[in-house]
């Protein structure tokens, strides 16, 4: 089952969304399953239909309804619902969350995940081919950590192919998983004999209908990497009775990819599943590699865009330069999806392509220095400031009407590229922690090097504002209130140090639909460390519809002694707390 | 400037019931001022902060009273200098919103000046609620729920309008702009009020004789304002603000054409019975000054003024982008003149007629239009431009001035507290209008997002003064006034 289908795009009333690889329902289709408001298919397969739907919250959501043959076997239902509350258990990063699960009016059980906008994978190189070292990287680390996160769990995704790996603007997301089983506990293989898993990626033990175990998904991975690298299925073209005898017979073509994914790759494709690394090696061994290096000053201060005035307070742009939109202008409009015209008798527009893949070279700085010697956040950065045209517009849904900025599909790519290792170094240290075995819940804090910038503490700064998540007018984020953190338990946990309770409202007052990039949200303290939130936190909506409000809160873990500065909570939004 | 704050002992309607002896329905006549909640004599005004906790109840909302008092400087009293009395839903419930739209009105006829209220988060699934908090020289404000069909998610008291009757009573409008169907399509609820209701019922743009096609995401009732505006003299017409509809033609379309350009109906007589006699205007029909683009959001605030012998309703279309300046914003104003219906009379847009301001630049994003209030006899448009940049201080929000009789150059309204982000103007009214038609007296400014909750300036002439928010639980005091 794919998250995304055939190229299409949503239309909500007058709000035409980004492009959500969604197609219109079918007369078929239900209004809605259970509370959720259908909005479009996102796809088919042999177990069920996707669908893109509206939480009662306003928050977007993929429904998946299983099939109803599926249903006619009495304990489905149950395992069904079984897999899904172990699914449930994933910590959320790098992967879609579960939300919910149920069974509709029909019997048909059903399970609603986070909605991922973004672009597959398998589409993403199939129009523009494969990936430069430093996306790739960026989709090995991700998928690597969702795949730790989802074998921390207890789960096996069994289904792991390009398809089901979204490019989204916080990085690669990992969706469709954890159902699988429901089908069949021990292998591979439905009642009916059909070879679950989609053909090409399966593995050797898969294909043989031996056991399925983590290692399964470690063999889809180093598949993955290759493809994404090379642009070309490591098992070639062929039908499933052909690939299959492939995936038995001999090992995949990895092609050439750069170092220490290569090699990594390569023992991720062993024949003897137990060869293979676990996902926490492969983190392990790519956090290890370049873009381990901690973030300098300089790009943890481009990174931490805030949502204030920390930037202009301390400098004043020249005039011709004030023109130029800057890079907070250039992240916003990446951020934020606009409204494009198109006229009523017109087909659909397709949605927007990312750059040839030569336009996507990502970082080529002027100084014509190695980009392969620059992580791929800092390559990211070093493109938002030195391009001097800012955004670059769609080249489909040019027109911009009303003076909306154009976006830049570029940038949406380079920041997703950047954003994951963000995102990473607060996931790696949850699942390297898991795996000593020592349960604190959000893991330690990760201390930058050195503070953002010399600007004085503007304590208090943001709480009660309303903070702009985008361009400016529609979506709007609140922290009414100054942080609670005198609390030592909360939700039946005890800190170890003390829990920080933010509080925390989203609102949309525009006309359309407003989709929510979220990264990790993250709270620095007065030394500058930084804490991830804890699984207790309320998650952020994905979009907010027209007249959409949501609260929450964001629970923290600090250090005795320590008070909250900075809240991260969104993808270049930082409120000073 | 300090705002004592004088807490009400007990605000809820129910507690109000139960205490016997208390003087609820006080009279303020023979004492009272022209919009005067307690019948002091002064001219009092509101504030509503819907984001703000209410006894720990996260995100309920409340309103002040903003009672007026004098000052050395202020000798003619303004509203918050003589303290304040906090509203409060009759039953605050987590994130309702209470206090999203205020405005003023004598409902009754008591003399006292009465507070309508919207909480359009309020209800299980958002429906939305309004009340009346009748005005008292003494005890806690009587409450009238106004009762809309109560859709969830519609959003009921997202805009509200009023003004007073020539024969007693009130018309009140609430709009409910995420109504269904079809989705977000948009309604207004029509109140004719007393102490208790005289009428009500409900109308989009399906209803016989309303123009325009109730389309998907239209956002009818995004903002309405209440006046005379060509139909019969003495019978009220309402303007109805839909800056999310989109130019496309007759008929029903969906996401076609303009979007998002907006537009503005009015519907005239509004309290007879239909089918109704109605106009409206996208922006390309209002004015060709300004090139009519997606995005531009022709109706987002409304304000209406009229003087003896005409009637002044100012459309805002924030969002335009006049002379290329991407979100610069415009206005129209339109005239009724003397017995004549309202049509267009100029385009209001920075660097050009009564706003050439010299010194001031056009300010791309300045959005001006955001919020707008006629002031003075003349009389003279106030114009909020709450993300303008000042000194330095992005997004601290200006005001303008632009006179509606002539084209002389208007004016800057002088205001020091500079803060980026504070967006100084994001909603404003005019105080001290006797009967909600006439201009106001003074200004009352929002200023929602100024460091410490929020807060709110006052004007008469001259510099405004800042009131700051010493409620405890705000977080967004000025969001809304009225």
């Amino acid at each position: 089952m794919d998250n995304v289908g055939a190229p299409s795009e949503v239309v909500l009333g007058d709000q035409k969304m980004e492009p959500t690889g969604a197609e219109p329902l079918t007369p078929q289709d239900p209004a809605a399953i259970g509370p959720y408001r259908l909005l479009g298919r996102l796809g088919e397969g042999g177990m069920g239909t996707v669908y893109l739907a509206v939480a009662p919250t306003g928050r977007l959501v993929a429904v998946k309804v299983v099939k109803a043959q599926f249903t006619m076997d009495d304990d489905f239902a149950g395992r069904f619902h079984g897999e899904v509350e172990n699914a449930r258990k994933v910590a959320s990063f790098c992967t879609a969350q579960v939300l919910d699960n149920g069974n509709t009016e029909r019997g048909q059980p059903y399970m609603v995940t986070e909605y991922i906008a973004g672009i597959p994978l398998s589409r993403q190189i199939a129009q523009f081919g494969p990936l430069d070292p430093g996306p790739l990287h960026g989709v090995a680390l991700g998928v690597a950590a969702a795949l730790a996160a989802i074998h921390v769990a207890g789960l096996v995704h069994r289904d792991l192919k390009p398809a089901n790996v979204i490019l989204s603007m916080s990085g690669p997301r990992v969706i469709d998983f954890g159902i699988a089983r429901a089908l069949d506990a021990t292998h591979g293989f439905t009642q009916s004999g059909e070879l679950l898993g989609s053909p090409g990626w399966w593995a050797p033990e898969q294909v043989r209908g031996e056991d399925i175990s983590p290692w399964t998904d470690i063999f889809a991975w180093g598949c993955l990497v290759a493809y994404a690298g090379s642009g070309r299925h490591p098992y070639g073209r062929g039908d499933a009775v052909t690939l299959a005898a492939r995936v038995i017979q001999g090992r995949p073509d990895l092609g050439t990819l750069p170092p220490p994914l290569d090699e990594l790759a390569r023992r991720a494709t062993h024949p003897d599943p137990f060869q293979r690394p676990t996902a926490q090696d492969l983190l392990i061994a790519l956090v290890g590699g370049s873009i381990a290096a901690p973030a300098t000053p300089q790009n943890t201060a481009q990174s931490t865009l805030v949502a204030t005035n920390l930037l202009t307070e301390s400098w004043q742009a020249p005039p011709n330069v004030a023109e130029q939109p800057d890079a907070t202008q250039i992240l916003a409009r990446a951020a934020q999806p606009t409204a494009v015209q198109t006229p009523s008798p017109a087909p659909p527009v397709p949605p927007a392509p990312l750059p040839e893949p030569d336009q996507i070279r990502i970082g080529a700085p002027p100084t014509g220095s190695d980009p392969g010697a620059l992580t791929a956040m800092e390559q990211a950065w070093r493109s938002v400031g030195t391009d001097p045209r800012g955004a670059l517009p769609y080249s489909e849904d040019t027109p911009t009407e009303g003076g909306r900025p154009p976006r830049s599909s570029r940038m949406r790519w380079l920041l997703a590229a950047g954003v994951v290792v963000l995102a990473l170094s607060v996931s790696v240290v949850v699942l390297l922690t898991n795996r000593a075995g020592d349960t604190t819940a959000g893991g330690p804090a990760r201390t930058p090097p050195s503070p953002v910038a010399s600007a004085p503490p503007r304590v208090g700064e943001d709480v009660g504002r309303q903070i702009a998540l985008g361009d400016g007018y529609d979506l709007h984020l609140v922290i009414p209130q100054q942080p609670r953190c005198d609390l030592k338990t909360y939700e039946g946990a005890t800190a170890e140090g003390t829990f920080c309770v933010v509080r925390w409202t989203m609102l949309n007052t525009g006309g359309e639909l407003k989709g929510l990039n979220g990264a990790a949200p993250v709270l620095v303290d007065d030394t500058g460390a930084e804490h991830p939130a804890l699984e207790s936190s309320t998650t952020l909506p994905t979009a907010l519809k027209p007249g959409g409000k949501t609260t929450g809160v964001l629970v923290f873990d600090l250090p005795t002694g320590r008070t909250p500065a900075r809240l991260a909570i969104a993808e270049n939004v930082e409120v000073q707390l | 400037m300090k705002l004592n704050r004088l807490l009400v002992a007990a605000l809820l309607l129910t507690a109000l019931t139960a205490t016997p002896g208390l003087a609820a329905t006080a009279d303020c006549g023979g004492t009272a001022g022209v919009a005067d909640f307690n019948g002091d004599g002064l001219t009092d005004a509101v504030a509503g902060d819907p984001s703000a906790d209410v006894d720990g109840v996260e995100g309920a909302g409340t309103v002040v009273v903003l009672l007026g008092g004098k000052s050395d400087k202020a000798e003619n009293g303004l509203p918050g200098l003589g303290g304040t009395i906090e509203l409060r839903s009759p039953e605050p419930a987590a994130g309702e919103g209470f206090g999203w739209a205020v405005r003023t009105a004598h409902v009754n006829n008591d003399e006292c000046l009465d507070v309508i209220v919207g909480a359009p988060y309020a209800g299980k699934s958002g429906e939305g609620a309004a009340y009346v908090f009748f005005g008292t020289p003494s005890g806690a404000p009587k409450a009238l729920r106004l009762e809309g069909d109560n859709q969830a998610e519609g959003h009921f008291g997202w805009s509200l309008a009023s003004a007073d009757l020539d024969g007693g009573g009130a018309l009140v409008v609430v709009g409910q702009p995420h109504a269904d169907e079809p989705a977000d399509a948009g309604a207004v609820h029509v109140f004719e009020l007393d102490d208790q209701v005289r009428s009500a019922k409900r109308l989009s743009q399906d209803d016989d004789g309303v123009i325009g096609n109730g389309e998907v995401g239209d956002l009818w009732g995004w903002s309405v304002a209440v006046g005379n505006l060509g139909g019969d003299p003495g019978k009220p017409d309402l303007a109805v603000g839909a800056p999310f509809e989109n130019n496309d033609g007759t008929g029903v379309q969906v996401a076609s054409g303009k979007i998002d350009s907006g537009m503005v109906a009015v519907i005239f007589d509004v309290l007879d019975d239909g089918p109704y006699t109605s106009a409206k205007w996208d922006l390309n029909q209002a004015t060709k000054e300004v090139p009519e683009k997606s995005g531009n959001r022709f109706g987002y605030s409304l304000a209406y003024a009229e003087t003896a012998d005409a009637g002044y309703l100012a459309v805002s279309v924030p969002l335009a982008d006049p002379g290329g300046v991407t979100d610069a914003g415009a206005i129209v104003l339109y005239e009724r003149k003397g017995a004549g219906k309202l049509a267009p009379a100029r385009t209001l847009q920075m660097g050009s007629g009564a706003l050439r301001f010299p010194g001031i630049p056009v300010e791309k994003g300045a959005a001006i239009g955001w919020s707008m209030a006629f002031v003075g006899g003349a009389p003279v448009l106030a114009i909020g431009e709450p993300y303008a940049t000042v000194e330095g201080a992005e997004q601290s929000g200006r005001v303008r001035f632009s006179p509606v009789v002539n084209q002389e150059n208007g004016d800057t309204l002088d205001f020091s507290e500079t803060q980026p982000y504070q967006h100084f103007g994001w909603s404003m009214t005019g105080y001290g209008s006797p009967d909600g038609r006439a201009p106001g007296t003074g200004l009352v400014i929002g200023i929602p997002d100024r460091k410490g909750g929020g807060a709110v300036a006052v004007r008469e002439a001259g510099t405004a003064t800042l009131l700051p928010s010493t409620l405890e639980g705000a977080v967004d005091l000025g969001y809304a006034v009225g």
